[in-house]
């Protein structure tokens, strides 16, 4: 285990002195894994609320709720009513139930993937009935959507992660999920990325945003960001 | 700095040049039939209203491209429809608000100072150094401050009044407060208007009125209301539902918002609905995607359509309850990048990010009504 968190630390440290950046992970071939549920999205299933990466949204809440993770919302925001089922994006087998560690309470659920990769499901409502390292299948219901603010009326979704085996890295679910994005985008989130006006074009696409390594400094500090970090723009 | 814009006619742009003359669109994809049409069911209207005819419009829609891959994203128009708006920097020169012209592919620095403009492109609202909200005239330089604490402002239609909104940023979202605040354009006369919970204010209607969603002290469920500022009155659209994309029509007379995912699992009133603003027509839309105003009364809805070789453009005119396909996905197809599209103001093209090749295209639609004489 010691062994084990020195050479993360060395890698981690090789990173930070090489590059600020993570470098995206895109799997080999096409993209591995579904949408995390049955239904198609629409106004009474679900929708897609909060893409990943340099968001408007984790910029306003960069040192509150995403800190740990760069100030970048590390995963995809799914809407949904609280007790909407949640499939299993690909084959695997439950790696963790209930991880307070990894956030996206109140309850989570994370499957490592037979590709190596890890999904995490958050929000949960009910602490999944899975015991480690049981099999699941792709399209499996693994649990059901909950809401961070414990209500069911404030902000009830699923919050989905994909991160590399070590846990201390989380990619762009685009890039790994077989899904018509920019279809799911037109009844989807009502802000889009910011910018960083030093670099405007940078991260302002679904595709083109960073990978994030917990506990690595912000990304999205930006001295001269648009729109201001003030509301109303 | 340079305030007023600058020409910068035959500039040489590495990073958003314009491109050699339009292509067709490339490799048209196979394409399947469009999936099952969708139609406007008028909620409070007469029944008779005509179904929704898949007629060729008499115009050929005509598809160009307008900047090259990766110039630019969250495209807007200039109020006379004439310039495609879009912060930029292109090669060796500064960051600004840019816009190209859709005649010439002229680019132009509009504003070095990245901001808000007003709905008429006169005023410039930005955050100056010391986080007070500033508000420039791009025509005479002028600059006055305005009591926003740094808040973002809404201007009115008729350029008269701005608005901004303070919000408690702690608790549930459905549970927080929004202070409705507004002044005149200058800054002065600054007066709440109203306080909501669960809400706040989506936008002006018209000089005096606003469109607001939540809940007035005492109150049980939230609403989607019209709040007239002078008379301090207010007119409920929707109640006890979970609002959400709203758009405002030009003019104000109509909106369009989406019912969705109420708490309580009540689905009956989920979808999509246009509703008068005046007393008017209520119409729930069987459809799904996003909308923008095209006119006063004329909304477009690119369909949500998942796994559809091309997004189309559908229609509907809320004075009529008449529904049309302007682009039927096989002659004109196209898909939409992450929703960055926007109608012109003309409301006879749409600028949008295309998904293949990233560069902003041009969707020429034709003139309005065209469509609606033809069927
Ligand atoms: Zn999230």
């Amino acid at each position: 285990m010691i062994k084990r968190a020195a050479a993360i630390l060395v890698s981690t440290l090789a990173i930070l002195a090489v590059t600020p950046t993570v470098l995206a992970q895109t799997p080999p071939g096409d993209p591995p894994f579904r949408l995390p549920f049955a239904e198609n999205p629409g106004p009474s299933t679900w929708y897609i609320v909060q893409h990943y990466g340099s968001t408007r949204t984790a910029y306003v809440r960069r040192t509150v709720w995403y800190g740990s993770g760069q100030g970048l919302h590390f995963g995809v925001d799914f809407s949904a009513r609280c007790g909407t089922e949640v499939v299993a994006i690909g084959d695997g087998s439950i790696l963790k139930v209930d991880a307070p560690e990894h956030g996206a309470g109140p309850h989570n659920l994370l499957i490592l993937h037979d590709n190596g990769f890890v999904s995490l499901y958050g929000h949960l409502r009910d602490r999944p009935r899975f015991a480690p390292f049981t099999r699941v299948e792709q399209g499996q219901v693994i649990g059901v959507t909950g809401d961070p603010d414990l209500t069911c009326s404030s902000r009830p979704h699923l919050h989905l992660e994909i991160r590399d085996r070590s846990l201390f890295y989380a990619y762009n679910p685009v890039d790994f999920i077989d899904a018509d994005w920019d279809s799911l985008a037109l009844f989807g989130p009502s802000s889009g990325f910011q910018r960083d006006l030093s670099d405007p074009g940078r991260w302002q696409t679904l595709h083109d945003q960073p990978a994030v390594q917990f506990g690595a400094p912000l990304l999205n500090d930006f001295r001269t960001p648009w729109p201001p970090d003030r509301s109303g723009w | 700095m340079r305030l007023t814009a600058v020409v910068l006619t035959g500039l040489v742009l590495a990073a958003c040049a314009v491109p050699p003359p339009p292509p067709t669109v490339a490799e048209a994809p196979s394409l399947e039939p469009p999936t099952a049409e969708p139609t406007a069911q008028p909620a409070a209207v007469d029944p008779t209203t005509p179904p929704l005819l898949p007629t060729p419009t008499p115009f050929a829609p005509v598809l160009s491209q307008l900047t090259e891959s990766g110039c630019c994203t969250e495209p807007i128009w200039s109020p006379d429809g004439q310039q495609v708006r879009f912060i930029d920097q292109p090669a060796d020169e500064p960051v600004g608000i840019y816009g190209i012209d859709i005649d010439t592919r002229n680019l132009e620095l509009v504003s070095q100072q990245v901001g808000v403009l007003s709905p008429d492109g006169r005023i410039l609202a930005y955050l100056n150094e010391d986080d007070e909200t500033t508000l420039r005239d791009l025509e005479t330089d002028e600059e006055w401050l305005v009591p926003s604490d740094g808040r973002g402002v809404l201007f009115s239609p008729d350029m008269q009044r701005i608005a901004w909104s303070i919000s408690t940023i702690s608790g549930g979202f459905d549970e927080r407060q929004t202070i409705v605040l507004a002044s005149d354009l200058r800054g002065e006369a600054a007066q709440e208007i109203i306080r909501v919970t669960g809400g706040g204010l989506l936008g002006w209607l018209d000089g005096s009125r606003m469109l607001i969603y939540g809940q007035e002290p005492g109150e049980a469920e939230r609403s989607l209301f019209v709040y007239h500022i002078e008379g301090d009155e207010r007119t409920n659209l929707v109640t006890g539902q979970r609002i959400r994309a709203v758009s405002i029509a030009p003019g104000g007379e109509w909106v369009f918002y989406a019912i969705a995912l109420n708490p309580d699992g009540d689905t009956s009133q989920e979808g999509f609905w246009v509703s008068s603003t005046t007393g008017g027509p209520q119409y729930r839309l069987d459809i799904v995607g996003s909308a923008q105003w095209r006119d006063e009364h004329r909304l477009l809805v690119i369909p949500l359509e998942l796994d559809a070789p091309s997004h189309r453009l559908w229609q509907f005119n809320a004075a009529t309850g008449q529904s049309s396909i302007l682009t039927d996905g096989i002659d004109t197809p196209f898909r939409v990048m992450a929703n960055n599209w926007r109608v012109a103001p003309t409301g006879d093209r749409i600028v949008f990010l295309n998904a293949a090749d990233e560069a902003l295209w041009l969707l020429e639609l034709g003139p309005i009504g065209l469509e609606e004489d033809a069927q």
